[in-house]
C-alpha cells in the first residue's frame, strides 16, 4: 500500500512542467534607449536581490523581455504572456501598460509612464514608478546654478497640466511666474510673444496641447529672439534648441522598480503599494545655445 | 550664267557632286541638330524654371508652416516680401486651407491669370501645382500640417517611430507668380548662341570637308588629268562617265591580253619542248665542243711546252751563235796576241843561243880556263860580247820582252774582258756599271763589219743598273752587231750615248747605216724576221733582246730612216722591282 502511495506520489512529480523560482515578464513598449537602460538597471539590481529561498529556490530566477513591435496587438500579447505564468509583469512605457490592461491577476510594475492614471483607472494590481519627479524640483536645482533667474514664463494648458503648474509654484515660492494658459496648440506662439521681455526664463512643461512639433518650434524661436534660456522637461529637447533639460536617471528609477518587484515577491500587494516618484533631478544644459543668448559656462556656474 | 555654269561644273565632276551632297547633308544634319538642341535647352530651362520655382514656393511653404498654422500675417509678409525683391517674382499669396487669402504681396508688374482660388479648388489635397500663362508662371505648395507625437512617450523620449503622420489636409497654400520676361529672354540667348555654335561648327565642318574632299579627290582627278592627256580628250563632261569609259576599255583590253596569254600559254608547253630539245642538242653540241676544246687545249699545250723548248734551244742557238762570235773574237785577239809572242820567239831563241854562247865563252874564259889560254878566251869572249852588242842582242831582247809582255798584256786584257762580258746570271740581278758592260760588249763586236767603223762614246754620268749583266751583254752586242752590219762595208758611225733621265737609264745606239723600212720597222722585234741575207742572220736576235727588256721592265724604242740609219735606245729602270714579291704584297 505504501509502495502504491510513494509511486503515485512520483508520477505526480514527473508530470510537473520546468519552472523557474520567481518569473518576471518585462514588456517594452519599443526598443527606445530609455526603455532598455531602465530595464536593464531592473534586471541587475532584482536579479541580484532576491533571494533564493523557499520550494522554487532550488532552481532560478528568470526576467523574460517582450518588446512591442507594429504588428502586436494586446490580445496577442496577453496570450503571450499567459504562456509564461509570470509571477509579476513590469511595463516599460505607456503603451505596455496600455497592452496589458486586460491582465488583473498578475501584479504589474509600471515604468517610464508619463500619465499612468489615464491608463489604470480603477485596476488594483498596477503600482509604479512615476515620471515625473516631485513638482518643482528642477527649478530648485536651477536656482543652484543660475540664482538670477526669477521670473518664469509659462505656457499651459491648465486642463492638462494645471495641478504640475500649481505644485511646481507652491514649491518654488520665490519664484515669480508669468503663466498663460491656452486651449489650443494655435495659441501657443501668441502666448508666448506676450512673453517677451517679461521673462528670465520659459518653462517648457510636458503638456501635449502645448507641446507639438509646430509649438515645439515657436518655443525655440521665441528663445533665440528674445535671448531668454528654454528650460524642458526631457533632454532630448537640449539639441532641439532649449538651454535647459531635466536629465532622468533612467538607472535610478528602474532600482525603484526592482523594489517595487521585491515588495510584491515577498508578498505585498500591489494595490497596497502606492506609486513612487523620482526624488532628485539632475539638470543637464546645451552650452553651444547658452554661450549664443549670452550665458556663459561661468556665469551659469555662479 | 554663272549658276549655269556652277551647274554645268557640279554635273561634270563626280566630286563635286559629293561634296555638294556632303554639305547639303551636314547643313541638314546641323539644321536638325540645332532645331533639336534648342528645343533640348529650351525643354532643360523649363524643366529648370518650374523645378525652382516650385522650390521656392516649396520652402516658403515650409518656411510659414507655424505662420500660416498661427495665421500670423505680419509674420507671413517677411519673407513674401524677401521673395518679391527678386526682379522675376510678380506676387506672393498665401491661402487658408479653404482658399481665402491671407496675405498676398504683389509688384507693380501684373499678370493676367485666371482666378487662384478656383486653381486651388480643383488642386487636389496636398499636391503642387505649376502653370504657365502667356506672361508669367503660377506655382501653388500646399503648407502641410506637421507630424504629430505618436504617444505622450513621445514627449520624453525618442522613440524609433514617434512622430505619426498627420492626414495630408493643408494649413494653407503658397502661390508665386514669376514673370516669364526673364525666361523669354533666356530662352532668346539659347537660340542665339546655340545657333550661332551650329553655325560656327557648320562653317568649319564645310571648311573641312572641302580640304578633305579636294585632298582625298585629288588622285582621282589626276587620274582623270592622265585619261585626258593619255587620250587626248579635251574638255570633260562626265568625269565618271569618262572613267567609266576608260575601265571598261582597260578591262576590254586585259580580256583580251588575258585571251593572249591563254594562246600563247597553249603553245608554250610545245615551244617549251622543242627549245628543251633543241638545247639538249647545243648541250651534247657545247659538251663536244668541249671536249675537243680540251683536247686542243692539251694540244696547244703540247705545242706551247714544244714552241717553250724549242724558244730555248733557239735562244740557246742564238746564245751559242754569240759565243760563237765572242768566242771568235776571242780567238782572234788572242791569236793577234800570240803573234807577239810567237813572232818574238825565233829572235828570242838566237839572242837565247847568242846568250848560252856568250855565257859558255865566259864561263870557259874565267872559270875553267888558265893561264894564258884563259886570257885569250877571256879575250875572245869579250869580243863575242863586243859582237854581239854591236849586233843589239840585247836591245832586240828587250824589244822582244817587250812585245811578249805587251802580248802577254793584251791577252789579259782580253781575258779581263771576257770574263766582264760573260759574268754569270745565276745569282740574278746585281748592281752593274752599264760603260763596263758596253766597253767589254765591244771588244767582242763582229771584226769582219768593224773595220771601217768608228765607234763613238758619247757616256753621261749613269749610275749602275740593277740587271743581269750577261743578259744585258747581249742585248748591246746584237744591237750593235746589228748596226756595224747595217754600215755593212761603207763604214760609219756608231755613236752610244748614255744618259739618266729621272729613274731610267738610257742607252742609245745610233748608226748611220742604210736604215730601216717604215713597212719593215714593226717587225724587226718579230722572231726568225730578218733582212740579212741567207747565213748572216737567224733573225731571233732582237726577238730575244726585246723579251730581255722586257725581263727587266725597261723598253726598246727604234727610230730609223731609210739609208740615214737607226736608233736603237734601250730604256732601264735603275732598280728592278721583283714582280713576283710586289704582286705578292699587293695581294
Amino acid at each position: 500500500m505504501l509502495k502504491h502511495f510513494v509511486l503515485s506520489i512520483f508520477l505526480i512529480f514527473s508530470t510537473a512542467s520546468y519552472s523557474y523560482g520567481f518569473e518576471v515578464v518585462a514588456v517594452k513598449s519599443s526598443t527606445a534607449e530609455p526603455y532598455s537602460l531602465a530595464f536593464e538597471s531592473f534586471s541587475r539590481t532584482f536579479t541580484s536581490a532576491v533571494p533564493t529561498r523557499g520550494p522554487k529556490s532550488i532552481t532560478q530566477n528568470a526576467i523574460i523581455t517582450r518588446t512591442i513591435n507594429q504588428d502586436d496587438t494586446p490580445d496577442r500579447l496577453v496570450r503571450q504572456i499567459r504562456k509564461e505564468n509570470p509571477d509579476l509583469l513590469i511595463a516599460f512605457g505607456s503603451k505596455a501598460l496600455r497592452f496589458t490592461a486586460s491582465i488583473k491577476d498578475i501584479p504589474i510594475i509600471y515604468l517610464l509612464v508619463p500619465s499612468p492614471d489615464k491608463i489604470i483607472r480603477d485596476r488594483s494590481n498596477v503600482t509604479g514608478v512615476l515620471l515625473q519627479p516631485v513638482a518643482g524640483l528642477e527649478f530648485r536645482a536651477l536656482r543652484k546654478i543660475a540664482p538670477a533667474l526669477k521670473r518664469i514664463g509659462v505656457v499651459y494648458n491648465p486642463a492638462k497640466s494645471k495641478d504640475l503648474v500649481r505644485e511646481t509654484i507652491s514649491n518654488n515660492k520665490d519664484l515669480h511666474y508669468m503663466l498663460r494658459p491656452v486651449q489650443q496648440p494655435q495659441e501657443v506662439a501668441k502666448q508666448l510673444d506676450t512673453l517677451a521681455s517679461e521673462v528670465d526664463l520659459v518653462w517648457m512643461p510636458p503638456d501635449s496641447t502645448v507641446l507639438t512639433p509646430h509649438t515645439e518650434q515657436s518655443f525655440y524661436l521665441f528663445s533665440l529672439q528674445n535671448e531668454v534660456p528654454l528650460l524642458a522637461f526631457s533632454e532630448k529637447y537640449l539639441k532641439k534648441g532649449a538651454s535647459f533639460a531635466v536629465s532622468l536617471d533612467l538607472s535610478s528609477m528602474g532600482d525603484m522598480a526592482a523594489d517595487l518587484a521585491l515588495l510584491i515577491k515577498n508578498g505585498a500587494k500591489a494595490v497596497n503599494i502606492p506609486p513612487i516618484r523620482p526624488q532628485q533631478v539632475k539638470l543637464k544644459q546645451n552650452s553651444i545655445i547658452l554661450n549664443k543668448l549670452g550665458f556663459h559656462i561661468q556665469e551659469v556656474g555662479q | 550664267m554663272i549658276f549655269a555654269k556652277f551647274i554645268k561644273q557640279v554635273q561634270a565632276s563626280y566630286s563635286a557632286k559629293l561634296i555638294l551632297i556632303f554639305i547639303a547633308s551636314i547643313c541638314l544634319m546641323g539644321t536638325i541638330l540645332n532645331f533639336t538642341f534648342i528645343r533640348m535647352q529650351q525643354d532643360s530651362y523649363a524643366t529648370y524654371t518650374r523645378n525652382s520655382g516650385l522650390s521656392m514656393s516649396r520652402l516658403l511653404a515650409k518656411s510659414v508652416q507655424i505662420d500660416v498654422f498661427t495665421e500670423n500675417k505680419e509674420q507671413l509678409a517677411i519673407p513674401m516680401d524677401a521673395l518679391l525683391s527678386q526682379e522675376n517674382i510678380l506676387k506672393v499669396e498665401i491661402f487658408t486651407d479653404k482658399g481665402e487669402l491671407l496675405v498676398s504681396r504683389a509688384s507693380s508688374e501684373s499678370c493676367e491669370i485666371p482666378d487662384l482660388k478656383k486653381t486651388l479648388g480643383d488642386l487636389p489635397q496636398s499636391k503642387s501645382s505649376f502653370n504657365e500663362w502667356p506672361n508669367c508662371f503660377s506655382f501653388i505648395w500646399p503648407v502641410l500640417t506637421l507630424p504629430q507625437y505618436k504617444s505622450e512617450d513621445s514627449l520624453y523620449f525618442d522613440e524609433a517611430s514617434e512622430l505619426t503622420p498627420v492626414d495630408n489636409h493643408p494649413l494653407g497654400y503658397v502661390s508665386i507668380i514669376m514673370s516669364k520676361r526673364q525666361y523669354q529672354q533666356d530662352i532668346q540667348q539659347i537660340f542665339l548662341k546655340t545657333g550661332l555654335t551650329i553655325l560656327f561648327i557648320l562653317v568649319l565642318l564645310v571648311t573641312g570637308i572641302l580640304l578633305l574632299f579636294r585632298k582625298m579627290t585629288l588622285p582621282l582627278k589626276n587620274l582623270i588629268g592622265k585619261i585626258q592627256r593619255e587620250r587626248n580628250i579635251g574638255e570633260v563632261h562626265d568625269d565618271i562617265g569618262l572613267l567609266d569609259t576608260t575601265v571598261t576599255s582597260l578591262v576590254d583590253e586585259l580580256d583580251r591580253s588575258f585571251q593572249t596569254i591563254n594562246d600563247l600559254t597553249t603553245g608554250l608547253e610545245d615551244k617549251v619542248t622543242e627549245r628543251t630539245k633543241q638545247l639538249a642538242m647545243a648541250n651534247t653540241e657545247l659538251t663536244n665542243r668541249q671536249e675537243y676544246l680540251e683536247e686542243s687545249n692539251l694540244k696547244l699545250e703540247k705545242a706551247m711546252k714544244e714552241l717553250k723548248e724549242t724558244e730555248g734551244q733557239l735562244i740557246q742557238s742564238e746564245k751559242m751563235a754569240a759565243l760563237g762570235q765572242v768566242v771568235a773574237g776571242v780567238a782572234h785577239e788572242i791569236n793577234n796576241n800570240i803573234n807577239f809572242i810567237s813572232g818574238a820567239l825565233p829572235s828570242l831563241t838566237r839572242a837565247l843561243s847568242d846568250i848560252q854562247k856568250l855565257t859558255k865563252k865566259f864561263d870557259e874564259a874565267f872559270v875553267q880556263a888558265s893561264g894564258d889560254d884563259a886570257e885569250k878566251k877571256q879575250q875572245e869572249a869579250i869580243a863575242l860580247k863586243k859582237e854581239l852588242e854591236e849586233d843589239n842582242l840585247f836591245n832586240s831582247l828587250d824589244q822582244l820582252m817587250a812585245n811578249i809582255r805587251e802580248g802577254v798584256n793584251r791577252t789579259t786584257s782580253i781575258v779581263s774582258e771576257l770574263r766582264t762580258f760573260s759574268r754569270s746570271d745565276e745569282q740574278g740581278f746585281k748592281k752593274v756599271d752599264l760603260h763596263d758592260s758596253i766597253n767589254s760588249t765591244i771588244t767582242f763586236l763582229n771584226k769582219k763589219y768593224l773595220t771601217d767603223v768608228d765607234i763613238h762614246k758619247d757616256y753621261g754620268t749613269i749610275p749602275p743598273v740593277s740587271c743581269r749583266p750577261g743578259r744585258i751583254n747581249q742585248v748591246f752586242l746584237n744591237i750593235m752587231n746589228n748596226a756595224i752590219q747595217a754600215m755593212g762595208k761603207k763604214g760609219g758611225i756608231l755613236t752610244i750615248s748614255t744618259f739618266l733621265n729621272g729613274d731610267d737609264v738610257h742607252i742609245r745606239f745610233t748608226d748611220t747605216g742604210a736604215g730601216i723600212n717604215q713597212d719593215t720597222l714593226p717587225k724587226i722585234f718579230d722572231p726568225f724576221f730578218t733582212n740579212k741575207d741567207t747565213g748572216e742572220g737567224s733573225g731571233i736576235g732582237l726577238a730575244v733582246s726585246y723579251k730581255i727588256i722586257q725581263e727587266h721592265q725597261g723598253r726598246i724604242d727604234v727610230q730609223s730612216k731609210e739609208d740615214k740609219g737607226s736608233t736603237f735606245e734601250i730604256v732601264l729602270p735603275m732598280e728592278h722591282v721583283d714582280e713576283t714579291i710586289s704582286e705578292s704584297k699587293n695581294s
